[in-house]
Order: C-alpha cells, then structure tokens, then sequence
C-alpha cells in the first residue's frame, strides 16, 4: 500500500474520519490506540509477518527507556549507560542481522579464500522488515536522549508504540525525533482547517514531483544502471545528470506526502529536504539533503567524534567526516559501492577544510532581479556534476560495475543522442518548472504553500488551482510507476 | 471540518468532471488502432489480402505491392488473441476476401513480455496497455470482466496524442519505417534476454488453440489462410535456437492436421541478409518491406 495509490485514498480516508469523531477527539489515548491500530494494520499490510518483530523491538525499548531513567533517578550512572549502550547495540544488531550479516559474512569468506583458506558461507534467506532503518532510528534516538536527560521515557506503551510505528512515516521517514513527536502525543488533537489544507497541498506537491518528475527520469536511469554496455556514452551521461533530480524528486515527494497526511492529522513531522539543488558545496548538499538522517547521524556520530578527535585539528575534522559520511553510506544498505559512495563524498569535503571553508556557508542572497548570484550558480552547478558522479556509484550493481560504467561512458558510442527524444517536452517541462521554483520558494517548505498558511480566505481559488494540479498529474504522470527509491533502503 | 470536506468535495467533483473531458477527448484522437478499426467498419467489403499479426507483418510488408484491395490490419506488439477476435468479428461480412497472410515470428510463441496475457506482472505493463488500446478504440476487450478503458487511471494516456495527430500508418495500415535505430545490431540481445522457452508449453497451446481458431474461420468461409514467417538479421538469427524452430513448426503442423494452412519460413532465408533492408535485427525497414511484399506475392501467387 504505498501513499500515492487510491488503496492508501481509502485507507487514510478511513482513518481520517474515525481519528476525528468527536468521541475520540475527547481523549488523546483514544486516538492514539486508533493511530497505532492503523500504523500496524497499515505495517501488517506490506508484511504481516514482521508485525511481531516490530512489537517485540517496540517492548524492548520501552522497558529500556524505563530501565534508564530509574538508573538516573538512582544516582546509577554506571548502569544507565549499561542500558544505553544494550539499546544502541540492539538496534544496531537488528540493523546488521537484517541488512548486512550476509554482506559481511559474503564479504569476510571472499577474504579468507583469497588468501588461500577456502571456506563457504551459504547466504542466510533474511527477509529484510520494511522501514528497518528508519524506526530503528527512532529507537536509538529513544534511547540516546533519555540518557542524555533531553527527554522523559514515554509513561504509556500506547504513545511510544504509536511514535515508532507512525504510518505516514514508518516506510521511508522522515525520522523523527522522540524530543519533537512525543509531545504531541500527549494532547488530543482538535482538527485545525489551515494546517489540513496545507497538508492536502504538500501532499499534491509530493505526488507532482514524484510520478510526474521522478517517475519520468527513472526510465532513463535505470535504463542506465542495468543496461549500460548497450548504451551511448551520451544516454548515460544524461542519466547520471538526472539522477540527483530524479532521487530528490522521488524521496522529497515521499516526504511531502508523509509530511502533509501528518498535517491532516495534526502533526508536525521533522523537515527531510532543504532545497538541496541550490547547494553551492558538498558541506551545504548535506545540510539540505535528508536532514532527518544526517541530523540523526551528526547528534550521535559525528559530534562524538568531533569531540573525541578535537585536538587532532583538520585530520580530526575529516576523520570524523570520513567515518560520518561512510556510516551515513552503510545505512543505505549492504554492498561496498555504499562505503565507496561514503569515501568519496569525504574526500570531496577535503578542500573545505583544507581552506577553512568547512562549515562557513554563507546565506544564499539573491543578485539582480531576484536572480540567483553568478558565483552562487556556478558552485551549484559544480555540486550537482559531482552529485552526479555520486550517484554513479550508489546506484551501480557492485565496484566493478562502476568501473565497467565508466569505461562505457569514456569508450562508448559517442554519437550524439537528442534529450528530448528520451524525456517527453512536458518531463522536461516539469523539470524546468521544478528547477526555477527551488530558487523562488527557497524559504517555503514546498513549492506550492501559500506564504501566509492561511487558507480560510481564497479556498475557491485554492481548490481550483489544486485540481488544475491534480488533473496534470493524471496526465503527465509516467505510465510506469516506479516504485519510490528510497523504500529500498 | 464541515469547510474542508466541502472544499475535498468540490475538488473532487470538479477533477472527475475534467477527467471524464479527457477521456472523451482522448477516444476522438486519430491513431493507428483507431484508424484501423475505422478502415474495417466502413471500407471491409473492399478487402481482398488482409494481413494480420504484428510489427513483424505491420512493418514487414508494403501492402500497396500486394495487388488491389490489400490491407494491413496488423499492429504492433499485438497478442494473437486479438487477431483471431478481430477475424472472428469481420471475416463473415468480407465478400471479396482471398486471404488472410498472419505473420508468425519466431519470437511471440514463447516470448513472456507482452505476449503473456493472464498476469498482472508490473513486467507485462506493455499487455495492461495493448488491452486499453484496444478497448478504447477497437471495441475488443479481454474477456468479459476486462475494463482498460480508462486510460487516465491506467496512466495510459500520452498528452502528446491530446493536442497532436498520432496516426502513424499509411491509408492502407502500414507503417513505414525509415533507416536504422542506433545500436540496431545489439537489440537481439536484448531480446535474449527476455526468452523464456520454460514458458513455451502453457503458451504454445494457447498460441495454437488461437491459431487453429482463424484457420478454422478462415476455413468456413472459404478464405486461403497463408502463414509466414518474416526474415531477421544475421545476429538475431545467431540467438535463434533450434529448439524454438522445432516449437514453431510443430505448431503449423498441428494446425495443418485440422485445417488447411500454406506457410513459408523465410526466418533464415538467404535473399535478406543485406544491411540496409533492417530497421533492427528483428524488423525489416520500408526497403526490406517492399522487397518482401514482391516475394510474399510472388510465392503465393497472389
């Protein structure tokens, strides 16, 4: 059941009205019990059978989060962050059980046979639970702030069970943190007209960008990575300078929708994109790209490791980086183009801090005519070509494929290919659209939103110019849908 | 809440009342089905040669060179289902039809992509669409529990066919392809790659039982019933199995066993070898298919 399908329509329509019957808006554990029902049924609904692992996962942390705040109220330092560190290594063992152990045990047997010990390793059928990485987050985060006194444990299993297994964001994030989500689980949530209204417009835009935008390009990219020896060095050029457009399409559309179905209900979900195609350098990319992630990954990797490698002046300062960027990497999946992906997007922050860039970006302000800064351009362009090339290799089957791609790309067949005859006028339209409005909504949460959030004036209008929108993503929408990128991860 | 459930409503409202415009002008455009379908409902008692299958015959064969009265009905990645139900539908109000010439590539019989009718593989979107197409414009449908009419919620709807003409064939039905696609010699690997010769039993019989049906149809009316199979490249033929031609002959001969059939294999055949006469390894360009239509005539003596 994926959130643009008219399955999810009727589902959510469901919810919707049940979570707002005044019998429930009496009480927040009422509709709590509703939403959880609903995030399980919804969970279930992919794939029942990891139902018990989430439950189960979901019980463990809750007991823990107990477990470490009677530690702290007993004076017991020791023992709380005896209890922190068992929650970070099971959440991250159930991370490396589902999502790496046959790479590492492949990987590790690979090793021992190349140096001459002959081992076999027969890969385990690990059926990997879907959103795995993002509520495992969710857990670790729990249980990180509970021992860092930034949060109280949650006194009701319902509230906690409910924040982890979310449905708008349990799929594909954003992941939120419990400091920010909890708290609004401890109110009953009145249904407010203007938070809903711009929910039902940032889900609009989150389908727009997604099957109008990424779907279209997501032809042409995976034309690229499966089948690039039969392509021309041109076709694959194209589809390593769309692929950045197409993934921020894909993953900021799905944020958007998960974003505005919670508005609906009430909720104030953790922001995942920052309008990442106008970063001028690698250091802003990442402060623009799936900020709920490297937010997550910079409070409890990277910090640490600032602290720890503090008196180690620019070395620390990429050490750091280097082992943020490959964790960051890891988390996509199994396989080693991840870590390459990691390594090379370290490396590319080496003359940032070599200059003393590093973490000085300055406010992008607009030139003449409101109109982005030559100089600013420029850096954009520069990030997106190495964005580019980034995604080579994220999206390549293994190392040597990226090799492979490359080799094709530099002794292929050189003959010109027209773009438009591989993306239609209105694909390429709506990618123009979408690459002029980063510019101009730059301080908009999405495109469309309106500046005031007021929507009680105007609705006709509103209503109007969303069906308009409604109708062209009907029309315009790829034929294929793919499926969104980021779910496999 | 009552404001936002009106506004919903009223959005609602007002986009299916759009949607329905689209559709309706969506089934008024001109394309090759539609003009095709146009052809037999009005011009069938003219037809003397019809031609049936797909690209392989829709691109295969300049009708213009196959005498007086022939029309190429054919079409592209069609699954033999609709040609018999396209025959069934026209053949007893034909009077001046001579033949029918189906065109059988070695590939449909045991091709899994589009030619795979009863699944919904997000594989087989090409078979989701080829049952809209001809729904919306041929009036056939899959069964009776098929509804592909609605192109919008399919997502089979192309705005470039709203504001434009995408009517590609000639009077006649043929589509003439011009040139060669780049990398033309590389597409039988792709091909290949899609063969599934373990799924040629459960599609076989279903190919033959469709097969036998226009024999049998074409038998009734006293109608010659002429099968082909069109030439390919050099490398397409270096894929092509032996054990693919033994299927692909066994089926004739099991049709032939009830009904009259006339067919040639020009598959191998030494007379297209050449190049220029191939838009890709699998399909003929407009020189090769004036060369063929001259020797498809010639051999049946049409």
């Amino acid at each position: 059941m994926v959130i643009n399908s008219f399955r999810f329509l009727a589902f959510f329509a469901v919810v919707f009205l049940v979570y707002f019957l005044p019998w429930m808006r009496q009480r927040h554990t009422r509709q709590n019990l509703w939403l959880l029902l609903a995030s399980y049924f919804f969970y279930g609904f992919v794939d029942w059978k990891m139902l018990p692992i989430l439950l189960a996962i979901t019980v463990a942390f809750w007991f823990l989060g107990g477990f470490i705040r009677k530690a702290i109220d007993r004076g017991n330092a020791k023992a709380a962050s005896r209890f922190t560190t068992l929650g970070v290594v099971l959440g991250i063992g159930l991370l490396f059980y589902f999502k790496y152990l046959n790479f590492f045990a492949g990987s590790f047997a690979k090793l021992l046979n190349a140096i001459g010990l002959h081992v076999s390793w027969s890969t385990l059928n690990i059926v990997l639970p879907v959103g795995v990485s993002f509520f495992t987050f969710k857990l670790i985060s729990y249980v990180i702030e509970i021992h860092r006194e930034k949060i109280q444990p949650s006194e009701s299993f319902l509230e906690f069970a409910t924040y982890i297994a979310f449905f708008p964001t349990i799929m594909a994030g954003p992941i939120d943190r419990p400091g920010k989500f909890l708290p609004q689980l401890r109110q009953a949530h009145q249904f407010n007209y203007n938070l809903a209204m711009d929910g039902c417009q940032q889900i609009l835009w989150g389908i727009f960008t997604k099957m109008v935008i990424a779907d279209s390009i997501a032809v042409i990219t995976h034309g690229a990575w499966s089948l690039y020896p039969e392509k021309t060095s041109w076709y694959l050029i194209y589809a390593a300078l769309l692929s950045p457009i197409q993934v921020y399409a894909d993953f900021d559309g799905y944020s958007n929708m998960a974003i505005g179905v919670g508005k609906i209900l009430g909720f104030n979900i953790t922001k995942n994109f920052d309008h990442p195609l106008l970063a001028r350098n690698v250091s802003e990319y990442w402060r623009r790209w799936h900020i709920s992630l490297t937010g997550w990954i910079t409070d409890y990797v990277f910090m640490p490791l600032n602290v720890r490698f503090r008196n180690w002046g620019n070395l620390g300062i990429f050490l750091a980086i280097s082992i943020n960027l490959v964790v960051i990497g890891m988390w996509h999946g199994a396989n080693w183009t991840y870590v390459l992906f990691g390594v090379y997007h370290s490396l590319l922050f080496l003359p940032l801090i070599l200059s003393g860039k590093f973490g000085k970006n300055k406010k992008l302000k607009p030139g003449r005519w409101g109109c982005i800064q030559f100089k600013d351009f420029l850096g954009m362009i520069g990030t997106h070509l190495l964005m580019a090339l980034g995604h080579i290799i994220i999206f390549s089957a293994g190392v040597p494929s990226i090799i492979r791609l490359f080799k094709c790309m530099i002794n292929g067949d050189w003959s010109f290919v027209n773009p438009f005859s591989l993306l239609s006028w209105y694909s390429i339209l709506a990618i123009v659209v979408l690459l002029i409005l980063e510019w101009f909504t730059r301080n908009k949460e999405f495109a469309i939103q309106r500046v005031s959030k007021d929507y009680t004036s105007k609705t006709f209008r509103v209503v109007f110019l969303d069906m308009l929108l409604a109708l062209a993503i009907v029309i315009f929408s790829a034929s294929a849908n793919a499926e969104f990128v980021y779910f496999q991860f | 809440m009552k404001r936002f459930l009106g506004a919903l409503a009223i959005g609602g409202i007002a986009f299916f009342v759009f949607c329905g415009i689209v559709e309706y002008f969506q089934s008024q455009v001109d394309n090759n089905y539609s003009y095709k379908y146009w052809y037999m409902e009005n011009r069938r008692h003219k037809v003397v040669t019809l031609l049936l299958g797909d690209s392989y015959i829709e691109n295969a064969i300049n009708p213009s060179l196959m005498g007086e009265g022939a029309f190429t009905l054919a079409s592209s990645s069609r699954w033999i289902y609709y040609d018999d139900k396209l025959l069934e539908k026209y053949i007893a109000d034909m009077p001046n039809l001579k033949q029918v010439i189906f065109g059988m590539g070695y590939k449909p019989p045991f091709f899994k992509s589009y030619h795979f009718p009863k699944t919904d593989d997000k594989e087989h979107e090409n078979n989701e669409h080829e049952k809209y197409m001809y729904e919306k414009y041929m009036h056939i449908r899959y069964d009776d529990n098929s509804n592909h009419w609605l192109g919008l919620y399919r997502g089979f709807i192309d705005p470039s066919t709203l504001i434009g003409n995408n009517l590609l064939c000639d009077s006649l039905g043929y589509e003439r392809v011009d040139g060669q696609s780049v990398n033309w010699q590389l597409e039988h690997n792709v091909d290949s790659n899609v063969f599934r010769l373990e799924y040629a039993k459960e599609q076989v019989a279903e190919y033959t039982g469709y097969l036998k049906d226009m024999a049998r149809l074409c038998h009734l009316h006293k109608v010659r019933f002429i099968v082909i199979t069109p030439p390919c490249h050099a490398s397409y033929i270096a894929n092509v199995r032996q054990e693919g031609l033994d299927i692909l002959h066994g089926i004739i001969d099991d049709v032939r066993s009830e009904y009259p059939v006339e067919y040639m294999d020009y598959l191998q055949d030494e007379e297209y070898r050449a190049d220029s006469i191939y838009r890709n390894s699998s399909h003929l360009n407009s020189v090769g298919a004036d060369m063929f239509a001259l020797r498809v005539k010639k051999d049946f003596g049409l």
